[in-house]
């Protein structure tokens, strides 16, 4: 908790500086993503799980309407051209068994120029091609991302600061990531209701 | 099983060939689109690859232009076919990725009435139109044929 205090600190603190530099018109956004799922699996011996989920279809349940449902938010605040503000909520099985919302972005992103941007605070970790919106499902090609690579990191947001640096050789577009981001999930012990 | 062995027999097979062929095959767009600008706007005539990086927001090739979409929903299906080879369906959901990841927002969408207005007042607005509701004030950055992409 301490160390979100930080960020929130810090936010306030760019702030006036960038506006006072570039004064122009304040951009609010509001959007949202869903994906509604039922699922069926014959199986009473085990689960059929998606990353840190605890339970699913299977063992626990035959049918079961948690494994790929999800419910998100998102509030951006430009406030000018460089400077924007992001949060968003995101509602899915926890590994509590709950589904309680919980903020998987809540980040600046500072354009310095058209190839550099500093992204501080809570944001989308850009580990695997379709990382950053591996909640938002309809953009992937997959009903869900596959296990073999994406539970490798099976988190989608991470803390830090990011630096992100966009490039261009030939037909071809680059995206370096630097920076210093610390990362933290929770994992259930297993899928048994008497741990 | 019935219909497994219906689906063998060979007229049933040669009917489905046709049928995939049929809806595997694009329909031909009608009528050539310009890419515009303000009359006097400082932006180079552009390549089909620009064009497309531009209106999907990919490596911000131009900082100084601004893309305006269409809210026609049959010239937009036609312009990012063209361009980029994409259903609309294909431009909502890289606009999703975009958006959800705090990269992008995606171009403003114009009635066709505020399409002039705009390219008139705005020296950075970059939009299009069919080519023959083409109107002289405005500067071409290019005419994509309907037959580009197929």
């Amino acid at each position: 908790m301490k160390r979100r205090f930080f960020f929130i600190n810090l936010i306030l603190l760019f702030t006036p500086l960038v506006v006072a530099a570039e004064a122009s018109a304040v951009e609010f956004h509001f959007g949202g993503f869903g994906t509604g799922s039922f699922s069926t699996f014959n199986n009473t011996k085990a689960d059929y799980v998606l990353n840190d989920q605890p339970e699913g279809p299977g063992r626990t349940r035959s049918s079961d309407i948690g494994l790929d449902s999800s419910l998100g938010v998102q509030f951006d605040l430009g406030l000018n051209k460089s400077l924007d503000l992001g949060l968003q909520i995101v509602a899915d099985r926890n590994p509590d068994r709950t589904v309680t919302p919980e903020v998987t972005v809540a980040q600046m992103r500072w354009r310095l120029s058209p190839a550099l941007t500093v992204r501080l605070g809570k944001m989308p970790i850009g580990a695997f091609l379709n990382a950053e919106t591996r909640k938002v499902r309809f953009t992937m090609p997959w009903v869900r991302p596959p296990l073999e690579v994406y539970s490798l990191v099976p988190t989608s947001s991470r803390d830090g600061v990011d630096i992100i640096h966009e490039g261009k050789l030939g037909c071809w577009f680059s995206e370096l990531h630097g920076g210093l981001v610390r990362s933290r999930f929770d994992v259930p012990l297993s899928n048994s209701r008497e741990m | 099983m019935y219909f497994i062995r219906l689906i063998a027999q060979k007229p049933c097979r040669i009917a489905l060939f046709v049928l995939f062929i049929f809806i595997s095959t694009p329909f031909p767009a009608t009528g050539q689109i310009a890419i515009v600008a303000h009359q006097y706007s400082e932006a180079p005539t552009l390549t089909q690859q620009e064009v497309a990086n531009l209106f999907l927001g990919i490596g911000q090739p131009f900082p100084q232009l601004t893309p305006y979409d269409h809210n026609d929903p049959r010239l937009r299906k036609q312009f990012y076919r063209l361009i980029a080879g994409l259903s609309i369906t294909s431009v909502r959901a890289h606009w999703a990725k975009q958006v959800f990841s705090g990269r992008g927002r995606p171009p403003a969408i114009l009635a066709t009435a505020q399409v002039s207005r705009i390219l008139r007042n705005e020296l950075g607005a970059v939009t299009y139109v069919p080519l023959d509701q083409l109107s002289d004030n405005f500067k071409v950055l290019l005419i994509l044929e309907s037959g580009d992409t197929e």
